[in-house]
Formats: structure tokens, C-alpha cells, sequence
């Protein structure tokens, strides 16, 4: 498929001219190189203070290869905020509850969480994602959430004591766990979201008070 | 509109299942054989692969190469082009012999618990009838791991071990022009059984072995001296072990009829199943929403709509937001409620994208009092279509649970709106100059001297677009390395040598002017496209052409019309034109079947002065991919025409998105034809209408709108 992928775009190769967008050479690549999963994991190397001053920020872990960044909001639409990090993958948070990502490429779309702040006991949780047919499909999981107890956290060189919840989910075909280390004021102080079974879950430390 | 589609557990391991990386426990896609279609080794099976897969699988043994390229049409239709070469076979004045064929299979009972899959193919049903044979294959998966297959061949499936001719006696075959449907000889003659079995003996290994009804008559030199005997059919035997190497490729090694050893690739691509999943580009830009109007109404004031020169800045404005995103504002209507914008697309290959970031841009820069979006999209200059937005809808549906869905059902598509008084063209956008300097290939297939040649050169092309629609364009090509100057076969033709001298082009064509023209592209009435070209239009011809087309935004149907004059050019490709003219023209019907599957008839007259039709079918898949065939019958007889009956071939077109994962509206798109003559040869005009002016109709906006929120 990677030497078809060549092939295939073979015309589009070191073109150049006025128009922008003609990077195909640099797509194909870092398609295939983001595919055979080789790229080194970003890291966010600045100080716990220096991310602090950045203001409402959040950091973002991706469980599967520790890949880091730090994402701000650029939008905000009732209680949904759109996050993006610099290359301008971006996350969608109904306070602090993930409910869609773009640039991921196996993205939710949308989603319909679970109450994880009340709720307990079952739930249901629906994702949706485009399929290969580019039609948008809901997948539906069974949850069951349950209140494990306080757990004191540190994000950012600060602790903070917050009960931890966990959200455990599954279908015929995927099953996952969501954790949520929740502040008395009903603050999300950080969580371990799942988004799908190729990205995996994202790790999200809310930084800003 | 959108349809809401109801999970179904096939649904959900698409969702799910499609980027696990394990494979089934139970025996996977099912094997292709030497000839690249269901079955066993050599012999055909009763197996389908999955729907809308391509295939191609290169083999050879004993001399014999076959390339084929397999499609499944429908769920239960395939059909295959091949290309074999006999090598040393000294047949037919050739001492190696090519060939080139079409199959078609087709599923007649799906496996069940108790009865197995049945299947009935044609293999080599229109060709010059060396590899013709037809087949009945039944296919039982045994256990999980073993599948089973016995069939009944005709034909060369039927020339070893027959039962006898159950329908009768098979004229012999003759190898004339070929092309013709041998349909007198389908299930005539000698009949014999074979049998195969599939045994997956690891996640990755498959193991085979088969009793073939196949003699290879030809191939032994049995047949006296019509052909020198190239294998040694020792036994019908064949035994071999497939090794998969990924989701898309596989290779085996086999032990073939006793004596020779064998070899197998295959590459499958599923246009359901892309490398990349999803889209890995940049988020768009988020909606802006308003304040309640409730709580502060003073937001909602109409009162900058006195404000001079506001149009103009907003527009300039909404373009820098446009350019951010990819899109191009041609121009901006907008009034105390409503906003109309006429906007160019040349990034996002999914239409509804287009739209849904052109709308939440217009959500970021437009006063709060414009609550209705109207985004017409316009290609080459021609408004093609309208869609309506609420912009409470828009911000309502950006972050809710199925918003996508939720936002095509109060979303209203329909004729492209005239743009209204007061509109605020962008200068950025019209006039404009373009150019591109890349590489290119041009190939050429299936010359028995050498089956593939190729240039590689470089490509200049520059477009002006003087007003809306006026587009100059040209393009110069200089060939840096290649073999297509080699090509000294020029056939004989009675007719006009309009398409069959085409090697002189390409031996005395470099560097050359591959084309120049200048285009008018207008909407002369409601539901009605225009276009008018004079030039240079391709390299062989050139002349004026113009063409008219029919296609309300909501119809299946569209009605096309052209008529064109067109002069032969010089071997050269520059300026000079040869004797030779013509005036060509066709009445087309277009036809969206649904599913994905579309018609085309063309009815006309071709480049060589002969009347016909050709129709085409093609299945096009929502993400770009498109994989289609044509034919082309004329009042030119069989004779007359040569080699191949009639003119026909495959067309192929793969999104280069599909690959990357990033929005472009590029595309890999080739034609492949066995055999270029002049009959049924029709002008290749740049610009024709009807891939322009559905690409922002109903069906195809409705095709990606899971994209819109993208």
C-alpha cells in the first residue's frame, strides 16, 4: 500500500507553482511515516511555572506513545471548549468531558457522555465516527461508574485533593476505561479519556484554576 | 436528506473492528488465483471478495506472466481485465504471444450452514479467446480454517479429464480481431470436473492444492504446430503455500502440473478502508456564537448596516478568515439578515468540509443580526449551487451529540442564488494568474514489442482567469527520460488515423504544446451550464468546441449536448494542424443510479467521421474513489475497426487524500484501453460540464457531509 501511496501520487511529487496546498511529497511522507508509527513522541519541556503562566492551557498525553503538548482554547461555544495544540489538532471538552477530536484522523466526531460527575452506577456513552465509507456511525457503550474514593493529585507541581472516578466501558467489539480525578467544586483536575482503539486514551491535566 | 443509519453490529466492527490490527480467526479475504480472481491456485472458486475491492495480482509460470486487475462491481459481481504473455509460445506470427481478456463471476447462492456458495463465471468472454472457459464452482467453509471447492469447467476449464458436452458441441476458437462476445461457445463442449482446497494454516499462511481441468493444450504444443510447447503438464496437480504479508499484500510460491515452479503478488486496496483513517489535518475554525439575544439585544442592532463601506470591509475581512481556511471568497452579499458569499474551493476534496468551514468563518466576522447563511460554491467561475444555514443552527448543532446529522436535516440545498445587489466582489480572487512546474508520466500499454513504455518530463502550466468564467490555460511539456519515441508499430487503418498514429506524436512530440486554449464557463439559464473552448484542445486535435448541459441541483438525471470542430495536429505538437478535420459532437444522458453506481450514454459522432454510442458505467465511492468501463459501438463493422471489435476500457480514479489522510482535490485517475484504434475515438476536450456542475449537488454534498463539522 506505502509503495502504491508512491505511485499513486507519483504526479503530484516536487511540484511547484503559485498555488498553495501542493505539498503532496510532504503528505504521502509523514502519512506513511505516521503509519509505520516511527515518529518520536513530543515533549513538553517547559517548566511547571512557565506552563502555568501560560494561562488556561491544558496538557495533553497521549497514553499510547507519551506523545505531549500543550493545548489552548480557541473557542468556546456554551459549556463546549475547543482546545488546539500548534499543529492544530484540536479536542472538543463540555467541561472537561471529551466529546470530539479533529486531526486525529480516527476521530470522535461527536459524542454524548455520561454525567460522570453525578452519575453512578450504569450509564450509556455514545461516540460517533466516520467510517472508511464516510458515513458517521454511532458506536454505544455500556458504562458503569463508580466513585473509588479521595485521591490527592499533583498537575503541574500542585496538589490536588479530588475523589477519583472511573468510568469502565465496553461493547461487543471495544471495552476501555475512562478515569476522572473530580475537585469538590465539580472541577475535572485530570483524566485518562479513551477516544478509539487506534488513538487510545489522551491523558488531560487541567493546568489553570 | 441525510439518513440516520441504524447500528447494526456490521456497522460497528466497521467502526471498531476495521483499525484492530489482528486478523479474523475464520479464513480472511479469500484467496485470488493465478488469473487474480476467487479461487484456488489455477482454478476458479466460488469465494467473493469484499465488496468494492480492487485487486491486482501479477503470476507467472512456466512462461506464461498474467497481470489482472479485479474489481467486485456489486456485492455479488466481480469482473476482471488481464493481460497474459506467453513467452516463446510462437503462435499466431507472434513468437511471444500477448493477450488481453475480461472475465465477469457473479455469486448466484450465498454460503450458507448447510449449502455452500455457488458461483458461475465467464473467464476471457470477450477477448481473442485463447484463455476462454467457463466455470460453475461451489465453495464450503468446512471448518473455520479449511475451505472446499469442486466445480465444472467448459472451455479450456473443461480440456482435461471431461464428462462428455452436456450442452453440446464448442466451435473451435479462432483468433481474429477478437472482442466479440463468444456467447455461442459459452457452456458448449467438453465439460470436466476440478477441485481445490484452502487450508489457512497460521494467522498469515494459506495452504493449497487443487485438481485442475485445465490441459494447457496450447502451451504443451499439443495442438500439432499452431504453437511450440513452452510447459510440460506433467500432471493436474497444483500444490502452493500463500504467505500474507499485510492487510493489502500477499505473495506465493507454488509447485504447478508437475513440472514448473510458480509465483504469485497480489495487492488488494479497499476504497472502504484507507490507510489513513479520518482526516489528520488541522481543526477548522471554531464557530463564534452570538450572545442570547435575550441578554443582550443591543447586540442584534441593525444599525451597521448604515455604516459606509461596512460590506467592503467585511469582505475583506471574511476573506483573510476564507484564506486562513483554504477557500477562496469570490464575493459577499449581506444585508440586516442575511449573507450570501459565492466561494471557491480548491483545497477540500469532501465538498460539505468546504461549507462547514466557509459558514463557522462567516459565524466569526458577520454582525450578529445576519442569522442566514447562503454559501454558493462556484467552480471555474459558474455558481453551481446554494446552501442555506440558520446560523442559530450552526451553533446549536457545532458541538452537540450527532451534530453533523442534526445540521443536514434544517440545512437546504438548492439552485445556485443569483447574488444580490450591492455585492462586494474580492479582487484577490478574479483576475488571477496560476502556474505549476512538475513532473509527469505518460505511459503506454500493451504493445507486443514492449507491453509498458513511459516518459518521464516536466510540466509547465499557467492559467489566466481574465473575468469569472474567461479562463486562458496552456500547457508545455519537455520529456526527460523514456521509451515512448521507441513505439515503431503503427497500424494500419482504414479510417481516418485519428487516435491509432499516435506513436508518431509521441516520437516527434518534444518538447510540445499539450494544449492551449480559451474558455468561457457561464450559467445561461436556471438549471442550464455553458462552456465554449477554442485551441489547442489536446495534443492530437485541435479546434472549437461547445457544449451545453442540463442538471437541476436535486436530479439523478442530467442531459448534455456538445458539438465541436476539431483539425488534426502536427506530429510536433506545436503550432501546425494537418489536413484532416472533422465536426464531432454527442447528446449525452447522465445518470446517478444511487448506491454509489452512475450511467453514462453518449450518442454521436466520433473523431474518424463514424456514428455511435458509447456508454459507460461506474461505481464511485463517497471518498473519491471511482472505478468504471466503457465501450464504444459505431457504424465502423468489426473488420474495419482491427484489433479488439470496438473501442472499450476501464477507468480508474484514487483521491490522493485517500492515502494521506489530508484534504486535497487531487486524484491518481488513469484509462486503461487494450487496444487504442481510431474507430469510436472521441475529442478530449478540457472542461466538460458535468463534473463541474454536479460537484456541489445534492448528491455529492450529501455524499461527505459527515465532513461538514470537519
Amino acid at each position: 500500500m506505502r509503495m502504491a501511496a508512491l505511485l499513486a501520487t507519483a504526479l503530484g511529487v516536487a511540484a511547484c507553482g503559485s498555488e498553495s496546498g501542493q505539498s503532496t511529497l510532504r503528505n504521502v511522507t509523514t502519512g506513511i511515516v505516521s503509519q509505520l508509527g516511527n515518529r518520536a513522541p513530543s515533549r513538553v519541556t517547559l517548566s511547571d511555572q512557565a506552563i502555568r503562566d501560560l494561562g488556561e492551557v491544558v496538557v495533553l498525553t497521549r497514553r499510547k506513545n507519551d506523545d505531549a503538548a500543550l493545548i489552548m482554547p480557541v473557542g468556546r461555544n456554551g459549556t463546549v471548549t475547543t482546545y488546539e495544540s500548534v499543529d492544530g489538532t484540536q479536542l472538543l471538552l463540555d467541561r472537561d468531558v471529551l466529546v470530539g477530536t479533529k486531526g486525529f484522523g480516527e476521530d470522535i466526531t461527536s459524542a454524548q457522555p455520561p454525567d460522570v460527575r453525578r452519575t453512578r452506577g450504569t450509564a450509556l456513552r455514545d461516540h460517533y465516527y466516520l467510517n472508511g465509507d464516510e458515513v458517521i456511525r454511532r458506536a454505544r457503550f455500556t458504562c458503569t461508574i463508580t466513585d473509588t474514593g479521595a485521591d490527592s493529585i499533583e498537575v503541574a507541581g500542585r496538589d490536588y485533593p479530588s475523589r477519583k472516578i472511573t468510568e469502565a466501558c465496553s461493547s461487543d467489539l471495544a471495552s476501555f476505561e475512562n478515569l476522572y480525578w473530580i475537585e469538590a467544586d465539580g472541577t475535572i483536575r485530570q483524566s485518562l479519556q479513551w477516544v478509539g482503539p487506534e488513538v487510545g486514551s489522551l491523558v488531560l491535566e487541567r493546568v489553570h484554576d | 436528506m441525510i439518513r440516520t443509519l441504524s447500528v447494526s453490529a456490521i456497522a460497528l466492527s466497521a467502526v471498531l473492528g476495521g483499525t484492530t490490527a489482528s486478523f479474523p480467526q475464520e479464513l480472511g479475504r479469500p484467496t485470488l488465483n493465478f488469473y487474480g480472481v476467487s479461487g484456488v491456485i489455477d482454478m476458479p472458486s466460488a469465494a467473493v471478495q469484499p465488496d468494492g475491492q480492487l485487486a491486482s495480482t501479477l503470476s507467472y509460470f512456466g512462461g506464461i506472466s498474467r497481470g489482472s486487475l479485479s474489481f467486485q462491481i456489486f456485492p455479488r459481481v466481480s469482473g476482471t481485465f488481464r493481460y497474459q504473455g506467453f513467452q516463446d509460445l510462437n503462435y499466431a506470427g507472434y513468437e511471444d504471444y500477448y493477450d488481453r481478456s475480461f472475465d465477469i463471476s457473479m455469486l448466484i447462492l450465498k454460503e450458507s450452514r448447510y449449502l455452500p456458495a455457488v458461483a458461475v463465471g465467464l473467464q476471457d468472454f470477450v477477448g481473442t479467446g485463447v484463455s476462454s472457459g467457463e466455470y460453475i464452482a461451489a465453495s464450503k467453509t468446512v471448518t473455520p480454517r479449511l475451505r472446499a471447492t469442486v466445480g465444472l469447467g467448459w472451455g479450456r476449464l473443461g480440456s482435461d479429464g471431461d464428462l462428455g458436452s452436456p450442452f453440446g458441441d464448442r466451435d473451435p476458437i479462432e483468433v481474429d480481431q477478437g472482442g466479440t462476445l463468444n456467447a455461442e461457445q459459452y457452456f458448449r463442449g467438453p465439460a470436466a470436473p476440478f477441485a481445490g482446497i484452502e487450508y489457512q494454516a497460521t494467522d498469515r499462511m494459506t495452504l493449497l492444492a487443487e485438481y485442475s481441468s485445465d490441459a494447457y493444450e496450447l502451451e504443451a504444443g499439443e495442438r500439432g504446430s499452431v504453437s511450440d510447447a513452452i510447459i510440460d503438464r506433467a500432471s493436474p496437480l497444483n500444490f502452493g503455500v500463500d504467505y500474507r504479508l499485510n492487510k493489502n499484500a500477499s505473495l506465493g510460491a507454488y509447485y504447478m502440473y508437475g513440472s514448473e515452479i510458480g509465483l504469485k503478488v497480489n495487492f488488494v486496496a479497499n476504497p472502504y478502508e484507507p490507510p489513513m483513517t479520518g482526516s489528520y489535518a488541522p481543526g477548522p475554525l471554531p464557530v463564534q456564537p452570538r450572545p442570547a439575544r435575550g441578554s443582550d439585544p443591543a447586540a442584534y442592532a441593525t444599525d451597521w448596516t448604515q455604516t459606509p463601506g461596512v460590506a467592503a470591509t467585511l469582505t475583506q475581512r471574511l476573506a483573510a478568515d476564507f484564506d486562513e481556511q483554504g477557500l477562496d471568497l469570490e464575493s459577499l452579499a449581506v444585508d440586516a439578515g442575511t449573507a450570501t458569499v459565492r466561494v471557491r474551493n480548491p483545497r477540500f476534496d469532501a465538498e460539505a468540509q468546504a461549507i462547514g468551514r466557509a459558514a463557522r468563518a462567516m459565524s466569526r466576522v458577520l454582525p450578529a443580526s445576519v442569522e442566514t447563511f447562503r454559501i454558493t460554491p462556484s467552480v471555474d467561475g459558474m455558481p453551481v449551487s446554494t446552501v442555506t444555514l440558520r446560523r442559530s443552527d450552526l451553533e446549536t448543532y457545532e458541538t452537540a451529540p450527532d451534530g453533523a446529522d442534526k445540521l443536514a436535516a434544517v440545512a437546504g440545498i438548492g439552485e445556485a442564488v443569483p447574488q444580490p445587489a450591492g455585492s462586494v466582489r474580492n479582487a484577490e480572487v478574479v483576475p488571477r494568474f496560476k502556474w505549476n512546474l512538475g513532473p509527469y508520466i505518460r505511459n503506454s500499454y500493451f504493445d507486443p514489442d514492449s507491453p509498458i513504455r513511459a516518459d518521464l518530463g516536466a510540466r509547465l502550466s499557467a492559467s489566466y482567469e481574465a473575468a469569472p468564467g474567461l479562463v486562458f490555460a496552456g500547457s508545455i511539456s519537455k520529456r526527460l527520460i523514456g521509451n515512448l519515441d521507441e513505439n515503431k508499430r503503427i497500424d494500419t487503418s482504414v479510417l481516418p488515423p485519428v487516435r491509432s498514429n499516435f506513436p508518431l506524436y509521441d516520437r516527434e512530440g518534444d518538447p510540445s504544446l499539450d494544449s492551449l486554449t480559451a474558455t468561457y464557463y457561464f450559467r445561461p439559464a436556471t438549471n442550464f451550464y455553458g462552456r465554449v473552448t477554442g485551441g489547442y484542445l489536446e495534443r492530437m486535435f485541435g479546434g472549437v468546441s461547445g457544449e451545453i448541459l442540463w442538471k437541476p441541483v436535486d436530479s439523478q438525471l442530467a442531459l448534455g449536448a456538445e458539438l465541436n470542430y476539431a483539425k488534426q495536429r502536427d506530429y510536433d505538437v506545436q503550432f501546425g494542424f494537418q489536413d484532416y478535420d472533422v465536426v464531432t459532437g454527442h447528446l449525452s444522458a447522465y445518470y446517478d443510479i444511487g448506491g454509489g453506481y452512475h450511467a453514462q450514454v453518449d450518442v454521436g459522432r466520433y473523431l474518424a467521421g463514424d456514428y455511435g454510442a458509447t456508454f459507460g458505467f461506474d461505481r464511485e465511492f463517497e471518498n473519491g474513489w471511482s472505478v468504471g468501463a466503457f465501450a464504444t459501438v459505431t457504424d465502423v463493422s468489426a473488420e474495419d475497426f482491427g484489433e479488439g471489435s470496438f473501442d472499450k476500457g476501464i477507468r480508474l480514479r484514487i483521491p490522493t487524500s485517500w492515502f494521506t489522510g489530508e484534504p486535497t482535490r487531487r486524484a491518481a485517475s488513469t484509462v486503461i484501453r487494450p487496444v487504442t484504434r481510431d474507430g469510436g475515438a472521441r475529442l478530449s476536450v478540457p472542461g466538460r460540464l458535468y463534473g463541474r456542475a454536479r460537484t456541489y449537488h445534492e448528491s455529492e454534498l450529501e455524499g461527505q457531509w459527515g465532513r461538514v463539522l470537519r
